[in-house]
C-alpha cells in the first residue's frame, strides 16, 4: 500500500472525495515527511505547518459539506519561493529579500488556492532563480533524495527534492532555461513547462520576463494535468499571458494517441550525452511506438544556437532586473548570483536586439521542420547525464559548458514536459523531455501520459 | 565584437560598463567576459532588412503576421 505522503494527487484526491482519508491526515504526513527528511534534503526555506493544517481543517469540511472543490482540494503543496504569497515571506532564497513579505498572491498561487490546494511550504531555489547551487547564502542548497551528495537540479531544486520524496504531492517551479525540467529530470518526477504565455507569472519574481514560464512539478504525468486545470488561463495583468481557449487537460489524457508523428532530435545530444542516457532516450521512443506513434528522427537547428540566443537574452533581461540593487548592495547577493548577472553589463543593445531577432528564427525554423517532418511531438535527452556530484557543482558560469538541452523551448516557448525515462546504474533518475506546438500543451501531456501508462510504474522511490 | 582581450583590456570592459569590483570578481568576470564572446559569435551579424515585429500598440483584435 502506497504510503500517504507518496499518493499521487489523483490518487489521494480518490480518497478524500470517498472519505478514506482526511486532507488533515494528508497535510501531517506531509509535515511528517518533512520533519524525517529536510534536515538532509534543505527543499525547505519556509515551513508553513499551522497555516497548512488550519486549512486541511476547513478543507475536510467542505468535502464532508459536499463542498468538493475539485482533486487539488485539500491536496498538500508547496512554492518555489519566488512566487508571492500573501502575508507569508517571499524570499527568492536570497538576503536581499530575507524579510520580505508580498501582499498579494501570485496568480497561480492564487488560482491553485481557489482550487483547494494546501501550501505546507515554500521551498528552495536558487538565488532569484539564477545563483545556485551556492553555499553563501541565509539557506543551503537543496539536496537531492536519491543521492544527497549530488545537486538535484536547478532553479527549482526544492521544488524536485520535495516532491520527489514525498514533501509534497506536487510543487509549481519556474523554468526559463530550464529551471522546472533540470530538477524534474535529475530528481525523477515530471515538470511541464507549458507553452509561454498558457499561465499567468504575475507575481513571480522574474529572472528574464520574455522568457520566464510558470509551470507544476509532478509525480505523474496525469497530476500535471490536474494542476494546469487549475492553473491555466488569461490574465489581462500578465502581459505576456494569452487569451486562448483553455482545454480540459485530464480528458486530453484519454485521447488515442496512435498515428502521432514523434521527431527524435538525436543531433542535440547523441555524441554529448552518456550511454545510459542514449540507452535510455530509445527506450521513451520504443515505448511511444508501442503505444502506436510513428517515430522517426529530424533535423533542427543547432542547439548551439538556441543556447546562445537564449542565455543572451537571460543575461540582459536579468541584469536589467537587478542592475540598481546590484549597484546599491551587491554584497548582499551570492557570488554565483553576484558574478553571473554582471554579464549581462556587457550584452550590448545591438546584441540583445539580435538575439531577439535570431530568437524569432530559430522558432519560425523549428516550427517549419516540424511542418516538413509532419511531426507532431519532438523527443530528446533532458540532460547529457545524471545528476553530478555538489563538488562538480560548484562553477561560476556552467552556461559555457555543454548547451542546455532544455533552452530550445524557452527560446520557441513550446510546451516541454520532463518524464523519468529510467535510471542510471549508479541509481540516478534520467528524464527524457517531450515538446509539442504551441498552444498543444494537452497533446503533450496526452503523450507523456501514453509514455508513463506503457512504461509503467517503475517502482523506486528515493532511499532517503 | 573584440575577442581575446588582454585583462588590462579588460578593464575598459568593466569600466565602461560601470562596474565596480574586487580583484577576484575583475578575474572571474574577465573568463565569463571571454566565454560570453563565444555565445555572441553565433549571432548572426547581418543587418536586419525585413520588417521586425512591432511591440508597439496594436488596434485591438489584429493580427500580428510574420
Amino acid at each position: 500500500m502506497t504510503a500517504l505522503h507518496y499518493l499521487t494527487i489523483a490518487e489521494a484526491a480518490a480518497k478524500l472525495r470517498s472519505g478514506e482519508v482526511t486532507s488533515s491526515e494528508l497535510v501531517e504526513a506531509s509535515l511528517d515527511r518533512i520533519a524525517e527528511t529536510d534536515g538532509t534534503l534543505n527543499a525547505v526555506i519556509t515551513l508553513l505547518a499551522d497555516e497548512a493544517r488550519a486549512m486541511a481543517a476547513q478543507a475536510d469540511g467542505e468535502i464532508a459539506d459536499k463542498r468538493w472543490r475539485g482533486p487539488l482540494h485539500g491536496i498538500p503543496i508547496g512554492h518555489k519561493d519566488i512566487y508571492s504569497t500573501a502575508g507569508v515571506r517571499t524570499t527568492c532564497h536570497s538576503r536581499l529579500l530575507a524579510e520580505n513579505v508580498p501582499a498579494e498572491d501570485a496568480e497561480t498561487v492564487a488560482r491553485l488556492k481557489a482550487a483547494g490546494a494546501i501550501v505546507v511550504a515554500k521551498l528552495a531555489t536558487h538565488e532569484f532563480a539564477f545563483g545556485g547551487p551556492s553555499y553563501d547564502l541565509a539557506w543551503p542548497p537543496a539536496r537531492n533524495p536519491w543521492n544527497p551528495e549530488h545537486v538535484p537540479g536547478g532553479s527549482s531544486s526544492g521544488s524536485g527534492a520535495a516532491v520527489a520524496a514525498g514533501l509534497c504531492a506536487a510543487a509549481m517551479g519556474s523554468d526559463t532555461g530550464g529551471s522546472i525540467r533540470s530538477p524534474a529530470g535529475l530528481c525523477g518526477i515530471v515538470g511541464l513547462k507549458p507553452s509561454y504565455g498558457r499561465l499567468s507569472r504575475r507575481g513571480i519574481y522574474p529572472l528574464s520576463w520574455t522568457q520566464d514560464h510558470a509551470g507544476p512539478m509532478t509525480r505523474t504525468v496525469e497530476d500535471g494535468a490536474l494542476m494546469m486545470q487549475a492553473l491555466a488561463g488569461y490574465d489581462a495583468l500578465d502581459p505576456a499571458s494569452v487569451d486562448a481557449p483553455v482545454p480540459d487537460f485530464a480528458a486530453a489524457l484519454k485521447r488515442p494517441v496512435a498515428g502521432l508523428r514523434l521527431g527524435i532530435t538525436r543531433s542535440w545530444y547523441a555524441e554529448a550525452a552518456d550511454a545510459e542516457t542514449c540507452a535510455l532516450i530509445d527506450g521513451v521512443a520504443d515505448a511511444l511506438r508501442g503505444a502506436g506513434l510513428e517515430v522517426r528522427d529530424i533535423d533542427l537547428p543547432d542547439v548551439r544556437d538556441f543556447h546562445a540566443c537564449g542565455r543572451i537574452v537571460i543575461l540582459a533581461e536579468a541584469y536589467g532586473i537587478h542592475r540598481p540593487t546590484l549597484a546599491a548592495a551587491p554584497e548582499k547577493y551570492g557570488q554565483f548570483f553576484r558574478d553571473r548577472v554582471r554579464l549581462g553589463a556587457f550584452v550590448s543593445a545591438a546584441d540583445y536586439l539580435a538575439a531577439l531577432r535570431v530568437r524569432r528564427q530559430l522558432t519560425d525554423a523549428t516550427l517549419a521542420a516540424m511542418a516538413k517532418a509532419r511531426v507532431d511531438v519532438l523527443l530528446t535527452a533532458n540532460q547529457y547525464g545524471p545528476a553530478e556530484p555538489f563538488a562538480d557543482s560548484q562553477t561560476t558560469f556552467p552556461f559555457f559548458k555543454k548547451p542546455y538541452l532544455t533552452m530550445p523551448f524557452n527560446v520557441t516557448g513550446m510546451p516541454a514536459l520532463t518524464v523519468c525515462a529510467g535510471f542510471s546504474a549508479s541509481g540516478l533518475p534520467i528524464g527524457a523531455q517531450l515538446a509539442g506546438r504551441p498552444f498543444e500543451d494537452d497533446t503533450l501531456l496526452a503523450v507523456g501520459h501514453a509514455y508513463e501508462t506503457a512504461r509503467g510504474d517503475l517502482g523506486r522511490r528515493p532511499p532517503i | 565584437m573584440t575577442k581575446d582581450i588582454t585583462i588590462e583590456e579588460f578593464d575598459g570592459v568593466l569600466a565602461r560598463a560601470g562596474l565596480v569590483v574586487d580583484a577576484a570578481e575583475r578575474a572571474r568576470l574577465y573568463e565569463g567576459y571571454k566565454g560570453l564572446q563565444t555565445l555572441l559569435a553565433r549571432l548572426p551579424q547581418d543587418s536586419a532588412m525585413e520588417a521586425e515585429l512591432a511591440t508597439v500598440a496594436l488596434v485591438p483584435g489584429a493580427k500580428v503576421v510574420r
